[in-house]
């Protein structure tokens, strides 16, 4: 697969990062603590941890 | 006879930081052997199962469920730790700092909160991570995985589908990023400046920033690629985007690589791509030796080293002190940084000492048993390895875990000097030192304790204050991980 | 291809888009043609006489005495259990019904136009509170209430609705979300809003003053009115999305005290049905959760259009009152349900969450991944037939109902 190039990592470091974190909340803290601006996702497993219903979540993303 | 007891709570997800405070606070009641609290992921029930304390409820828990794991000396031991495990989960959570930040429940309601979100960071178990991967990169981000326990297909899947979407992958398994000024999960605060780092290992980002800026000098961005980007499979495939991006990023003047010894193929492909650069490049393939290096590439073999040539000062100096060990001829290295661990194996083999690891490098024998085991080979212990860590916090984040080696190692007549590593910064133990000293605070005699500190005044823990509390416990404090391996090997009469 | 995103939109689109009138009440059989002797049309998804709870059975005994079908309570039972009766849920006739939700030949229906697609739904009048029909009362003077309200509510109501060119809904809601109402636990602002609007034409319209002192009254005491209305412009608003090739997005949810169903755009007709789950809320006094009956209602069409449960932020004192918590919580449950959607409304906001839209457009994929179900205000019947309204609370639709809509899905899309 051919990369594209059209300067979405030029805008990532471009200024500091908006972030969304997903999983342990000290990152997201750690983040917030120095200014930076950034959304905690309180996840839990997609479909309650059900495999076969994730698996179809997956293939029905669109 | 020791009891196993077993609860499974269906579809509960917390916080794996939480639960192992949880695990550590039943484990340490009376009468209970072992305790976990894990999600019910197939990895998860491995390190329960192999610390024995899964019993049938346990296997039948599903991967989003939550397991409550122990053994204890009897039934009401086992009962009254189930209680206590139960009580300390469902107390009222505390007022976290992010209590002010806006909570969702999925990425796509994330991105809506703040629509100019550019960057996921994943720390969910390994499990569950690629299919948040894939979800960030179909809304635009680009991604920073965390987490380990990652398939290397998945890598390799989802590192495709970025790089055709533009997007950068930093991961799985990256520890330390520091993009745009922000220190990202294990980092350390370091100035900006015009220094880039591309990195396969996360303490070796920390250490080559961090020895910059005690320079004077600063860091651009530090880019992480995962500890298998380098592997023929992957291809290099967040290297060579990296590189590319701090080639066009007009604030980077010089680029540092930092990985073990990639295999030979993916080596060509990233040297080919940084012989195409106009800027100058360190490589540092961790004990890498005879490179064929483009014109605007020096190699460096030790961390200390290539900060040094991305500085431009001259390489190689013999360590400005030496020092003599204490009662016995053997260097025991126990590391909470793999690549530190490394990095001491590599100084020791350069000095043709004999070492043996639980993470070998070329050159060093297998670690397997007891150290008295290897006669008269110095040992060096990687203690974040997954030997080490299942179940139980990384020693990056509960020093603690470090005590038992440590303690042995003090006792033992045939320990001449102890390496250590002690990291700051975002992430890690509030006080690192204060802890190591007041293990060791009050020794008479004993083997040399050597210790280096990877941090900046400017962190969670002022390095100065950090120093000061090992030398007042006695502790010999190294300028960097590599210079405390080599006093320790003139320490045991080396070169 | 469109993907499913794109349906979904489309299906939210229409939601939005439409333009719902109250215009009329007719009687239900000139609504519903095909709506014959011995036809009952009740809440929820098709359930048999033999699985229906106590208040759903006492009301099919009273409506068939009320149309003259059995003669009395017991006879009604021994014909339906002889399957004397036809059942069908109001939805596959373009109706609804609260609760029980009976509706027969005789009844007068409220008529909802969506003047945007031109489609039409009904609803039976709202009773009133206490010992009514929707809770499965049945005795002589809900029968006899009944009966007026055919004989003289409803026409004197359809009267003055022709004559004044019907109400549009759509402003009369935009306006009530910002007087504590989310129609389905408190409509007191839209009935209050609804019955000023009325009463000229009404008073025009009525054949005696002794009549329009009676409607007046009638509706006046009422704070629930506006309920049925409600929910006829849920359906109004929501069958022109009931048939949208690769769309999730939920176009029905309805409970019939024993089974909830939910009807998804990319599956049609389908029912997708599970368990009812019980209430939380709050008791009357000298009642309790020993006292509650299961979930019951075509009401949860408010939910399926941004309101209800998902509009609680628009009425904190409902929070208190259904027993969900405090009235600080109120928003929180919005904007938990904005987790679960395509979009919101535009058009109806939200004062207190800085006019954001009410969360609009239920993506059964987002319940699945989040584990969040639809939460849906509901009034409590008792057990027993006939005793009325025991309290309020919330509910959840259950999460069986979205797993297996998504797996019938993906089938439909060939994606197993």
């Amino acid at each position: 697969m051919e990369q594209r190039d059209d300067g979405k990592s030029q805008d990532l470091l471009a200024a500091c990062p908006r972030v969304v974190n997903v999983g342990l909340e000290m990152f997201a803290g750690n983040l917030a603590a120095r200014g930076a601006r950034v959304v905690h996702v309180e996840w839990s497993p997609p479909a309650g941890g059900d495999a076969r219903l994730a698996g179809l979540l997956e293939k029905l993303r669109s | 006879m020791s009891v196993i007891a077993n609860e499974v709570r269906r579809a509960t997800y917390f916080d794996s930081i939480v639960l192992m405070r949880i695990s550590r606070q039943v484990a340490g009641m009376t009468g209970v052997a072992e305790a976990g609290l894990m999600l019910g992921t197939p990895a998860n029930k491995d390190i329960l199962r192999e610390a024995g304390i899964l019993g049938p409820e346990g296997e039948a828990a599903e991967a989003g469920d939550l397991i409550l794991a122990l053994r204890a000396a009897d039934a009401a031991a086992a009962a009254a730790a189930m209680a206590e495990a139960k009580r300390l989960l469902d107390a009222p959570k505390e007022q976290a700092a992010t209590s002010a930040l806006c909570a969702v429940r999925t990425i796509r309601s994330a991105v809506r909160e703040l629509p100019d979100a550019n960057l996921a960071l994943i720390s969910v178990p390994g499990h569950f991570a690629v299919a948040e991967a894939r979800k960030a990169l179909a809304l635009g981000l680009h991604v920073m995985i965390f987490s380990d326990n990652v398939a290397l297909a998945d890598e390799v899947a989802i590192k495709r589908e970025a790089r055709a979407r533009g997007l950068l992958v930093m991961g799985p398994d990256c520890g330390t990023a520091i993009i745009g000024g922000a220190p990202l999960c294990f980092a350390n605060e370091v100035p900006r400046g015009d220094i880039g780092i591309v990195g396969a290992s996360g303490t070796g980002i920390q250490e080559v920033s961090c020895l910059i800026a005690r320079a004077g000098r600063g860091i651009s961005h530090a880019i992480g690629t995962g500890g298998r980007d380098l592997k023929a499979e992957v291809g290099a495939i967040t290297t060579l985007m990296a590189i590319d991006a701090l080639d066009a990023d007009p604030a980077t003047r010089h680029i540092v690589l930092i990985s073990k010894p990639p295999e030979a193929a993916v080596a060509r492909v990233v040297l080919d791509r940084v012989a195409r650069s106009a800027k100058p490049f360190t490589i540092c393939f961790l004990g890498a030796a005879g490179l064929s290096l483009p014109a605007n590439a020096r190699a460096a073999a030790t961390l200390k080293a290539a900060a040094d040539a991305s500085l431009g000062r001259a390489a190689g100096d013999a360590p400005a002190a030496r020092v003599r060990a204490h009662r016995g001829s053997l260097v025991r290295g126990l590391f909470a940084g793999g690549t530190f661990c490394s990095e001491a194996q590599i100084v020791f083999a350069q000095a043709g000492l004999p070492v043996a690891s639980n993470v070998p490098v070329p050159g060093a024998k297998p670690l397997a048993g007891a150290p008295e085991a290897h006669g008269l080979a110095h040992t060096m212990i990687d203690l974040g390895d997954d030997e080490f860590t299942r179940g139980r916090p990384h020693p990056m984040i509960e020093p603690a875990v470090r005590e038992r080696p440590l303690a042995a190692a003090l006792a033992d007549p045939a320990t001449g000097a102890i390496l250590l590593d002690v990291v700051l910064g975002y992430g890690a133990h509030p006080d690192p030192a204060g802890h190591l000293a007041g293990f060791l605070g009050g020794r008479n005699g004993g083997p040399l304790v050597i210790a280096s500190v990877t941090g900046t005044d400017a962190d969670p823990q002022p390095r100065g204050a950090q120093v000061e509390k090992l030398l007042a416990a006695g502790v010999t404090v190294a300028g960097s991980n590599a210079e405390a391996a080599a006093l320790a090997v003139t320490a045991v009469g080396g070169a | 291809m469109k993907s499913i995103d794109e349906a979904n939109q489309d299906a939210l689109a229409r939601i939005l888009a439409g333009d719902p009138h109250l215009v009329d009440v007719v009687p239900a059989a000139q609504a519903i043609p095909e709506l014959t002797e011995r036809m009952i049309l009740h809440a929820g998804p098709p359930i048999g006489w033999e699985r229906m709870c106590g208040p759903l059975r006492g009301a099919v005994q009273g409506i068939a005495v009320f149309e003259g079908w059995a003669a009395g309570l017991d006879d009604a039972a021994a014909k339906a259990t002889a399957g004397d009766f036809a059942f069908a849920p109001n939805h596959h006739f373009g109706a609804v019904g609260p609760m029980t939700g009976m509706t027969t030949k005789s009844q007068p229906l409220l008529v909802v136009e969506n003047k945007t697609y031109g489609n039409r739904a009904y609803c039976a009048i709202n009773e009133g509170l206490g010992k009514v029909m929707r809770f499965g009362g049945n005795d002589a003077e809900v029968l006899d209430r009944l009966r007026w309200i055919a004989r003289v509510l409803g026409p004197a109501l359809g009267g003055a609705l022709r004559a004044c060119g019907g109400i549009a809904l759509k402003p009369l809601i935009a306006r009530g979300l910002t007087m504590g109402d989310e129609m389905h636990q408190r409509n007191v602002a839209c009935s209050s809003l609804l019955l000023r609007q009325l009463a000229p034409a009404l008073a025009r319209t009525a054949q005696s003053g002794d009549e329009l002192a009676a409607c007046l009254d009638f509706i006046g005491r009422n704070d629930q009115f506006f309920l049925n209305v409600a929910m006829a412009m849920g359906k109004a608003l929501t069958d022109p999305a009931r048939d949208i090739a690769g769309s999730t997005v939920v176009t029905a949810m309805s409970r019939n005290g024993t089974d909830f169903g939910i009807r998804v755009a990319g599956t049609g007709e389908r029912w997708f049905t599970a368990p009812v789950e019980m209430p939380v809320g709050l008791y009357f006094p000298g009642f309790s959760e020993r006292d509650a009956n299961p979930d019951m209602g075509d009401s949860a069409i408010v939910e399926t259009i941004g309101l209800g449960g998902f509009a609680m932020a628009a009425a904190p004192a409902v929070v208190g009152y259904v027993g969900a918590g405090r009235a600080s919580q109120a928003a929180a449950f919005t904007r938990q349900m904005s987790e679960i959607v395509v979009g919101h409304n535009p058009a109806w906001t939200i004062p207190a969450m800085d006019f954001a839209g009410v969360p609009t457009g239920i993506d059964i994929r987002l319940v699945v991944e989040t584990g969040l179900a639809p939460t849906i205000n509901t009034g409590i019947a008792h057990r027993e037939p006939g005793v009325g309204q025991v309290g309020a609370g919330v509910v959840k639709a259950p999460l069986a109902c979205f797993e297996q809509a998504l797996v019938c899905f993906a089938e439909t899309m060939d994606l197993t």
